[in-house]
């Protein structure tokens, strides 16, 4: 008997003109770990809405069809029962917390069920161990990292003890160390308690290796349900879809046979290739990063500061931004990266110190007087979003900043594929569509610089490949950009140099592949792949593929 | 991060003390402020609350809370100045044009102290109760009477920090934008801080459907609920109890005496020695956690009575 079963449904929100789920078929045995891949708008989290019952019992709209959970109409049960067979997780972890501390949050479903307090108090204490929260048990929630919060989440969930998890990216929020933490918990939960997982997820690279089976959608259709992770990828390169990690995809566009999952895997396969590393003579055939500039556009010289609550979050720092190049700054939580990029922009000052950009000294400027010439993107694009249209929106900035011409406007907004949704309101469009809005909203002006935060948090495969073609037409044509950022992959695939930060220091600067390649922790899969079995540093899926083809050409030889 | 404006436990008596009597303190500022008029007793429910605020750890935000209240208490001393007729001590005599003077009054002037005491109180009180109750407390113990107005307040207090994070962020991203929100113009500095409440409300609207999910979600309305935090009454408790319903009982006496209400107009009222006593006798009893908290940090032996 499947856990869960969804019999030819159909649904359309109340508000939408079209369906966002199509005619799905799907059955799901009990203890199953299922990963469900697709893009933003593809139908994921409407379809945990089904499973759970939200759908439509919470959101009203047309529907057809049924959802059947232990063969039981999802229509039929009624709220309690709904709530203790299936439970569902958001990405979004500081909006679905409700109480004040921690302990009072992870209580709160129980009580509402009613539960007696010995039962809530043998509960609490079991998940706080499980998940590691017994130290943050009376912290406030609004205290605790981003990660912190999902675990909290994710034990207040647990705590109602449901027979089915839905995760809807529960990892798309943190970083990549609280990330392994949170998908460690949830893999354990499946194979030592039988727990039915449905994980919705766009970063597959951390997640592949995790599930049992694995679903694609798209449209709100199911394009395909696979059993192993080597079929999706190999479906998924033949279907022009974007939903591969790293390493199976350098396989599957190679050409090669075998289409591993995992880097280790991976590095099985290429150790089994007798000839593997008669290709290092050709190392020279392999594309080259460009060289960086000498020319440096922001200079930051001994420059400390220190937030007002005490934490020193800058000290002493030397860094020079080279001009015309895409520059990331990496490190851990904490490391300064975003203070540093403040300091840019001028909306810190430094302490001690000193930060000249663009030949000015950003001491004596306001951060109103440097707009113009410096962009900024922040980690939340909503924060720039306020007006009726996309048109409305991307022209208040050109007002504001006095710069930028209406045939700039047009072309920005033909070259960041907003022509559709000029007449929509920005709130309505996904969350890659709203980042280029507020992206359109600062590149009117033109800028010199362009600052951005964690631009690539909760975006799918598309998405950042679109956001990294439009950072390379920037610097080519004269932008430099400095972004911080978590996702190694997109760092190797995309900047130029790399500056790595720790309690406030810079660590190491230098161009990409000195910095990430061989690094224990920084290091892209692709790089991990070939590490140590070939020359020179492989960083970017197109190196893995190019090196991978040639090899695949001398073995036929 | 400025989460100083919210609840977050601290090792003291004020913290320990039940929700609910920390709700009747500051509701009984907020109520008493309204009554009284006579500016000696708003000042001694000013001096009280504040006692209270700095005992429990919280004299900076205080001061933050009062710096607020400062710039809403100018705008009430300046338009009562100049808009009150009722004075009869001339200040200040201004000719704005010929047959049309602007006269403002010592009366005035004075009447407009006296409200921005009363808006301080008002301010302080409710910076007691978002500082020193635990919103999770508060829904255990209001709970009972009614989940869903407790949860709504509960909530509110969650989200005020929250909100004040947003307007931060959003504010500097506007900046970046090349809003300016030092114009002189108080027109065009109104004005500017569109694009901020604008950001902050679709934000806030977003966030509370997901919050609204996630209570679905998580069972919220079903009926019977247990609460999982024990709220036990401690003598301390009693203690403030009693000292605070004495209070109340001589603000009453004080009211129905008139001692504590002062007229301002058309002549300021000359003040009786025997009205200033009461408003000293309720000082020291609405203040009285604060007396018992510096005690409760000397002396072991009385925090673990109290």
């Amino acid at each position: 008997m499947a856990a869960i079963k969804v019999d030819n449904l159909t649904y359309q929100y109340a508000n939408s003109s079209f369906p966002a789920l199509q005619s799905i078929n799907l059955e799901v045995q009990a203890g199953e770990f299922v990963l469900l891949a697709g893009g933003s708008g593809s139908g994921k989290t409407s379809l945990l809405r089904a499973i759970n019952g939200a759908i439509p019992h919470y959101y009203a709209g047309f529907i057809k069809g049924e959802v059947y959970l232990d063969n039981q109409a999802v229509s039929s049960l009624d709220h309690r029962q709904r709530v203790q067979t299936a439970g569902l997780l958001h990405q979004d972890a500081e909006s679905q917390l409700v109480m004040n501390s921690v302990a009072a949050e992870i209580a709160f479903g129980m009580e509402n069920m009613g539960m007696p307090l010995k039962i809530m108090r043998r509960r609490l204490t079991e998940l706080n161990s499980a998940l590691n929260l017994t130290r943050d048990n009376h912290k406030r929630t609004a205290d605790l990292s981003a990660g912190q919060k999902q675990r909290v989440a994710l034990a207040a969930l647990l705590a109602m003890q449901p027979k089915i998890l839905l995760l809807d990216e529960p990892t798309s929020q943190v970083d990549p160390v609280a990330a392994e933490e949170i998908l460690t918990i949830i893999r354990r939960l499946n194979e030592d308690t039988g727990i039915t997982v449905i994980m919705a997820e766009q970063r597959l690279e951390r997640c592949l290796h995790l599930a049992d089976r694995f679903i694609v959608m798209e449209n709100g259709q199911i394009k395909g349900d696979f059993k192993n992770a080597d079929n999706m990828a190999r479906w998924a390169i033949e279907n022009n879809c974007p939903f591969v990690p790293p390493v199976p995809r350098v396989f599957a566009l190679a050409g090669h046979p075998s289409i591993p999952v995992t880097v280790k895997e991976g590095r099985q396969l290429l150790r089994g290739l007798r000839t593997f590393t008669n290709v290092a003579e050709h190392k020279d055939d392999l594309s080259v990063i460009k060289p960086i500039s000498s020319d440096y556009i922001v200079e930051i010289n001994k420059v400390s500061y220190t937030y007002p609550h005490g934490s020193k979050a800058l000290r002493q720092i030397d860094f020079k931004l080279p001009a015309q190049a895409v520059t990331a700054l990496i490190g851990d939580n904490g490391a300064g990266k975003t203070t540093l990029l403040k300091h840019v922009i001028g909306l810190i000052k430094p302490d001690r110190g000193k930060v000249t950009v663009i030949g000015r000294d950003t001491r004596y400027l306001d951060v109103e007087d440097l707009a113009s010439d410096v962009g900024y993107l922040s980690q939340q694009p909503d924060d720039y979003l306020f007006l009726p249209t996309v048109r409305e929106e991307i022209s208040f900035s050109r007002r504001k900043l006095g710069r930028g011409e209406a045939e700039t406007e047009e072309q920005l907004i033909h070259r960041l594929g907003l022509l559709e949704y000029l007449e929509c309101n920005p709130r309505d469009l996904s969350t890659g569509q709203r980042q280029r809005v507020a992206l359109a909203s600062i590149l009117i002006s033109q800028p010199e610089i362009l600052l951005l935060d964690e631009p690539t948090r909760g975006m799918d495969y598309n998405l950042k490949a679109e956001l990294g073609e439009i950072l390379k037409g920037l610097v080519q044509n004269g932008v430099t950009v400095l972004l911080v950022s978590h996702d190694n992959e997109f760092i190797a695939e995309y900047a130029d140099e790399v500056a790595l930060m720790a309690a406030g220091e810079v660590i190491a600067q230098g161009p990409t592949s000195e910095i990430l390649s061989g690094s224990l922790y920084y290091a892209p899969q692709v790089n991990r792949l070939f590490n140590g079995l070939y020359e020179q540093e492989v960083l970017t899926i197109g190196q893995g593929v190019e090196l991978l083809q040639k090899y695949r050409v001398r073995s036929k030889e | 991060m400025n989460w100083d404006y919210s609840y977050q436990y601290r090792d003291n008596f004020i913290y320990n003390l039940h929700p609910g009597i920390v709700l009747l303190l500051c509701t009984n500022f907020l109520i008493w402020c309204l009554i009284f008029s006579h500016p000696f007793y708003l000042a001694s429910l000013l001096l009280a609350n504040g006692m209270l605020l700095i005992s429990a750890g919280h004299l900076k935000t205080w001061y933050l809370y009062l710096k607020f209240s400062l710039f809403m208490s100018a705008v009430i001393i300046v338009i009562n100045l100049f808009f009150s007729s009722a004075g009869t001590t001339t200040l200040l005599e201004l000719t704005l044009w010929e047959g049309n003077t602007l006269k403002a009054s010592w009366e005035a002037l004075m009447y407009g102290l006296g409200m921005s005491l009363r808006l301080m109180v008002a301010i302080s009180s409710f910076a007691l109760f978002t500082l020193a109750v635990d919103p999770d407390q508060l829904l255990a113990w209001v709970g009972r009477f009614g989940t869903r107005t407790a949860l709504v307040a509960t909530s509110s207090l969650r989200i005020i920090p929250m909100m004040i994070e947003d307007y931060r962020r959003i504010t500097e991203v506007q900046k970046c934008r090349g809003v300016r929100f030092n114009h002189r113009s108080i027109k065009k500095r109104i004005k500017s801080y569109w694009p901020v409440m604008g950001s902050m409300l679709l934000s806030s609207l977003e966030r509370s459907m997901i919050m609204a999910e996630s209570l679905y979600n998580r069972g919220y309305g079903l009926k019977p609920r247990t609460n999982m935090q024990l709220l036990r009454w401690q003598s301390g408790d009693y203690l403030v109890l009693i000292s605070t319903l004495t209070g109340v009982v001589v603000a009453v006496l004080a009211q129905w005496q008139q001692w504590s209400s002062y007229s301002y107009y058309p002549v300021l009222e000359q003040v009786d020695s025997m009205e200033i006593l009461p408003a000293l006798v309720l000082l020291l009893l609405f203040a009285l956690p604060a007396i018992i908290n510096w005690g409760w940090e000397k002396w072991p032996q009385l925090r673990s009575t109290t």
